[in-house]
């Protein structure tokens, strides 16, 4: 077999891979969400459906896709249809420049069905040379079906919504862009499994803190997550962007938002926690076992920054509209600016040091 | 009561930082989640296995096993009480459904088997032929019970009482006696007592 | 394939192209415009220029039109609104004038007024160096006229405060 057949089946796999982990980790999530937010208020939370209510998100899906999908006389149907789709999307896409795990080496090994391998397989969907750059792309992107949705229902509240969404996106991703600078300095490199490798190398860039405390809460106000949800702001807005949204629909809705939380977490690992990095730990003498390993501890890592993504919805008040736009114009962004220009300053000095 | 006045400096440099507040809260977030996320995960499944409900620092009731037990004065199902001869008390003097403001009390009157009895005492001259309640138009608001001249009606504090249709939401004099006898001695929920009526 | 990509991302973008002018309601305007801008992205990525596809998503599609989109939204503009005569003169005028220069560029005489180059394009780094070596000057031409775009809107906005 050619290399491009070889690539094609072993891209299909990943896509596959990919998407039925996020779409079984949004379950998942959304029992964490709902089960730790009642331990946080000293409640239980869904416990029955199955063990522990470990099959509450699957009952919840059915559920949905059971009801019956009201769509209201006064929308713009096209909109309206194209809004959960183009929500849904992005959150799927990011997964794609997400490196989990290291490289195999099965280059020269000859495996069942596909004969001899012609590369090794590197654990990441599309290993493009600008990762990063993606990922803003896509991210950026992800306001449109908010916006859609919102202005395609209608309705005065949903549309409110949909304008402090994208008033919100705006300003939050001059600082995230920045943050991610300081990323492109440290690395030199816009490839997301050169990023990882470097930090293996060197340091994790949580060390640079700030850019990372301000790429966390950026990402935060990305996700529409609270304390940045003013979007979906239940006491002013009703729902926000999905009010008038049933069945199905609303629930594409609920796995964008999470899918999205959990491309975050694994972003917010790789950029600054090293990805599948173990620390002080050689992975390549590991062999399969360490990939294996490897891929565990970016799970582990993932599943950290999910659960902070979820302990601070819980524990935190939603910031005012005039609070949010100040945080991030008069905060985050001078801030941001400051800390692309200290990053740079350190790189160059340390450079001049050890060469 | 008197107010206790509390000086907040709001433009402090401390609340501009805000993250010290935060961090705060997360904290005291963390600390409930590890309480009773702890308990949940390690001691409650061992209780559960050991027969036992373990009720331990939450404030969530896991109702078909554990129930809530209401206060004393909890205004729930209605009951029709008994003398000591096993006689209904209610004299079917319709005081109960005159207070009704919902009118969800309905009697007939008939005379007493036992009026010959006591030909000098008229509370043993008339008992309901009929007594019915209409429990879906009731408000438990308490009236019947306050209006009553011979504490023949009361409300009781059973609160888990359904039925499966209209014409068995309606409680007849048979159902209320047998309330009567679940909770005459006040500890429906405490001895584990469950309304078993033919529905 | 290539050229089935090339086909599908082409006609997608003079489609929607289409659409964003002969629409009557500003938000669709709004969307299929983005649409075109994607599938110009597209064909970005199908002449291996993933950096400039990925600016293009990023800044246009990311964030220019959702400053569209937010304007639209909230003026609330009428679903048909008729263009006055001189502001289509004004328009012909100045789309056939920016239609011109763009065919100009395609010919002789116009490209040699760029310098050609010979660095392989895509990758961040190409890019970087090309945009502060050979083309410094249109580059730092396009950002002044930004600065006198973002000064002209800040002078009518005072205005408008003064006569209130």
């Amino acid at each position: 077999m050619d290399i491009a057949t070889q690539n094609l089946i072993f891209s299909v796999l990943k896509v596959a891979l990919v998407i039925k982990v996020l779409l079984l980790g949004v379950t998942m999530v959304i029992l964490a969400e709902r089960r730790f937010s009642a331990f946080m208020q000293d409640r239980l939370g869904p416990n029955r459906t199955f063990y522990g209510g470990l099959g509450q998100s699957f009952a919840d899906g059915i559920k949905l896709i059971l009801k019956e999908d009201v769509i209201p006389t006064h929308v713009d149907k096209l909109t309206y249809m194209i809004a959960p789709i183009v929500m849904m999307t992005p959150a799927l896409m990011t997964g794609a420049v997400i490196p989990f795990g290291p490289t195999i080496p099965i280059a020269g090994i000859s495996l069942p069905f596909i004969g001899e391998n012609l590369t090794p397989l590197v654990l990441q969907v599309a290993d493009i040379n600008v990762g990063l750059l993606y990922f803003v792309a896509i991210a950026s992107i992800g306001v449109y079906g908010i916006v859609m949705g919102g202005w395609a229902q209608n309705n005065k509240y949903s549309l409110l919504g949909a304008l402090r969404a994208s008033a919100q996106m705006v300003s939050y991703e001059l600082p995230m862009g920045l943050a991610l600078v300081t990323v492109v300095l440290m690395s030199g490199s816009l490839s997301m499994n050169e990023i990882v490798a470097h930090q293996q190398e060197t340091f994790w860039y949580v060390l640079n803190f700030p850019a990372f405390m301000i790429f966390l809460i950026t990402i935060f106000a990305e996700t529409n997550r609270l304390p940045f949800d003013l979007a979906e702001c239940e006491q002013e807005l009703v729902a926000g962007y999905h009010t008038e949204y049933s069945s199905m629909k609303f629930g594409m809705f609920l796995l964008a938002e999470y899918g999205n939380i959990i491309t975050s977490s694994a972003l917010v690992v790789t950029l600054f926690f090293g990805g599948w990095d173990i620390p002080f730990v050689d992975e390549s003498a590991l062999g399969l076992f360490g990939v294996i390993l490897s891929m565990s501890v970016f799970g582990l890592k993932t599943s950290i920054f999910i659960f902070i993504f979820i302990w601070v919805r819980w524990s935190l008040p939603r910031f005012r509209y005039d609070q949010l736009m100040n945080v991030s114009w008069k905060g985050i962004l001078p801030l941001s600016i400051l800390t692309v220009v200290g990053t740079a300053v350190i790189m160059v000095l340390l450079k001049n040091f050890y060469h | 009561m008197a107010t206790k006045k509390v000086s907040i400096n709001v433009k402090s440099v401390k609340n501009d930082l805000y993250l010290v507040e935060v961090f705060r809260g997360l904290m005291l977030t963390l600390k409930h989640f590890m309480k009773i996320g702890a308990h949940a995960a390690y001691q409650a499944p061992l209780e559960r296995r050991a027969g036992k409900i373990s009720t331990n620092k939450r404030a969530t009731i896991q109702y078909p096993e554990e129930k809530w037990v209401p206060y004393e004065k909890y205004r729930g199902l209605h009951r029709l009480n008994k003398d000591e001869q096993d006689r209904t008390k209610c004299v079917a003097c319709e005081m109960c459904s005159t207070a009704c403001p919902a009118d969800c009390i309905s009697i007939e009157a008939e005379r007493s088997p036992w009026a010959d009895e006591y030909p000098n005492d008229p509370k043993k001259e008339k008992h309901p032929k009929k007594y019915e309640i209409d429990i879906l138009r009731c408000i438990f608001c308490g009236f019947c019970e306050e209006a009553c001249p011979c504490e023949a009606i009361e409300l009781t504090e059973i609160y888990d009482f359904s039925a499966y249709s209209r014409e068995n939401a309606i409680y007849d004099k048979e159902k209320l006696e047998i309330v009567y006898e679940l909770t005459k001695d006040g500890k429906y929920y405490q001895e584990g007592r469950s309304l078993d009526l033919e529905f | 394939m290539e050229l089935v990509l090339f086909t599908i991302f082409a006609v997608l973008a003079i489609a929607s192209a289409l659409v964003v002018i002969t629409q009557e309601k500003p938000i669709y305007s709004v969307l299929s415009l983005v649409v075109t801008l994607f599938s110009l992205a597209g064909i970005y990525v199908l002449l291996n220029a993933y950096f400039l596809a990925m600016i293009q998503i990023a800044v246009y599609a990311g964030a220019i039109m959702v400053l569209f989109l937010f304007v639209v939204m909230l003026l609330n503009l009428k679903d048909s609104y008729k263009i006055p005569n001189l502001k289509k003169l004004l328009g012909t005028v100045f789309g056939g004038a920016i239609a011109l220069s763009v065919i100009f560029s395609f010919t002789k005489v116009g490209r040699a007024l760029v310098p050609e180059s010979e660095m392989p394009a895509g990758d961040a780094y190409n890019m970087g160096i090309l945009l502060f070596t050979d083309y410094v000057f249109p580059f730092e031409i396009a950002s002044i006229l930004l600065l006198v775009a973002t000064i002209g809107a800040i002078v009518f906005t005072k205005k408008q405060l003064k006569e209130n």
